[in-house]
């Protein structure tokens, strides 16, 4: 036997955890063939590394560190303002500053149906038709109810609890209903961009693209487009939370 | 003219590269932590550092190990705080010699594989009593999947340290939680050893050993 007992148990670890090349394989489990005790001894370990792994599944972060997350790299982007610097010193100072005041400015504008109806939808308890957590499933229940593809949103820490069908004026749409860790639910009509016009008071920029943001009644509401599509998601977020979570239901 | 663009672009870049790791951040942090407002405050530590430092970030290269050693520096430089914890070790330096076979209670019989007979906060809590760099080693590998090569990263140290904080980590966590369930009352009292387990004991017991 080329292997004794004291070598094989030191490396049985090894062995386990899939770091030897075929060779030592091989040559592990020729002992354990000749050698029951260590062989034994190999497939208590392995049962001991599968029972930790399935009993201490792992914590997700609360939703809460993800929104401080965002929060503190947001403030980290912007404390890195050196490109308005660097920009003020190409275009001048005014240039930059109108551009500026474009992109952020608070402009009051018309707002859509859409947002309306919105806050009207997330302020009521409607019983769901089709139900969730997996968004294929979903997204497949609407197919061929509404006439564009319904992808729901898919975020790490709110799970889908169903949809149902509805209307945005005279357009079906697709109901969709979040749950947060918290309990707090978010609402999403998903709707056709092209039939409804997406406005709404505020305007900024997430990820490169306008999203539209309406508050009424305690419900905040960011409209926005994505791959033609249109998306009104209502919650009692915060502005930034909301943001934040648009910005990760965004497509490349 | 879009401004703001490269930046955006970075963070969008980060934020799709980085941020799902945070819940595995999130899982070693409370592991190394032991308590979720520490573990919290390292994790968002630990990714704002990733942030400031991401443009030293090799695109291509393994992010989550990336991240790991980050979450695993700031912990050492900010959050470590002076433990008592070598004597749970003690006793497997004292197993080190005589580890074999029946010798350890780990090894000893599939009956042993106690955990799924405890409460998870059992196992938490023995889990937390391993010395950190063992436990370390331990959550890594087994719960993170890292191996030996991308753990010696991580924790800055040679694989052969990795191999011998895993077994001996992994050995004394075992004890741990068999002595957790006999106090429990879900487990009898040990065995004797079997016979092959005897002989080898005998053997690695002499001087010089």
């Amino acid at each position: 036997m080329s292997m004794d007992c004291a070598y094989a148990l030191k490396f049985i670890d090894a062995y386990i955890d899939g770091e030897f090349d075929p060779a030592d394989r091989a040559e592990m489990e020729r002992h354990f063939s000749a050698c029951e005790p260590c062989r034994q001894a190999a497939r208590v370990q392995a049962q001991w590394k599968a029972a930790l792994r399935a009993r201490l599944a792992r914590p997700v972060a609360p939703y809460a560190l993800h929104m401080r997350i965002a929060r503190s790299l947001d403030g980290e982007t912007a404390r890195r303002g050196s490109f308005w610097r660097r920009a003020s010193f190409r275009f001048g100072p005014a240039a930059v500053a109108a551009a500026a005041l474009a992109l952020l400015i608070v402009r009051v504008q018309p707002s859509s149906p859409v947002l309306e109806e919105s806050i009207l939808d997330h302020q009521r308890n409607w019983p769901v038709e089709v139900v969730g957590p997996d968004p294929d499933g979903v997204a497949s229940w609407f197919r061929g109810k509404v006439e564009f593809p319904v992808r729901p949103p898919r975020w790490q820490n709110a799970r889908l609890l169903g949809g149902r069908i509805g209307n945005v004026g005279q357009q079906a749409a697709a109901y969709l209903v979040y749950a947060l860790p918290d309990g707090r639910k978010v609402s999403v009509i998903v709707f056709d961009a092209a039939q409804v016009p997406i406005e709404a008071p505020r305007r900024v920029i997430v990820r490169d693209r306008p999203v539209y943001l309406g508050a009424d009644r305690g419900t905040r509401v960011a409209l926005y487009r994505d791959a033609g599509v249109g998306y009104a998601v209502a919650s009692d977020l915060g502005e930034a939370e909301m943001v934040h979570l648009v910005g990760t239901s965004l497509g490349p | 003219m879009n401004f703001g663009s490269s930046r955006e672009r970075n963070r969008r870049e980060f934020d799709d590269v980085i941020l799902p790791h945070v819940d595995g951040l999130y899982g070693t942090a409370l592991r190394l932590t032991r308590n979720e407002r520490d573990a919290e405050d390292l994790v968002q530590d630990a990714v704002l550092r990733a942030f400031r430092f991401f443009h030293r970030f090799e695109r291509g290269t393994n992010a989550k190990a990336w991240l790991f050693k980050i979450l695993t520096n700031t912990f050492v430089n900010k959050y470590r705080k002076k433990q008592r914890e070598r004597s749970v070790l003690d006793e497997v330096q004292a197993d080190d010699g005589a580890a074999l076979h029946g010798d350890h209670p780990g090894n000893r019989d599939p009956e042993t594989v106690v955990i799924n007979r405890l409460m998870s906060d059992h196992v938490k809590q023995a889990l937390e009593e391993l010395p950190e760099e063992f436990r370390l080693a331990v959550v890594l590998a087994d719960l993170e999947d890292f191996s030996y090569r991308e753990i010696a990263d991580i924790m800055e140290c040679p694989i052969g340290t990795v191999m011998s904080r895993l077994y001996r980590g992994r050995r004394a966590l075992q004890r741990l939680l068999t002595e957790a369930a006999r106090e429990q009352g879900v487990l009898g009292e040990p065995e004797p050893a079997r016979d092959p387990a005897a002989r080898l004991r005998v053997v690695k017991t002499e001087p010089g050993e």
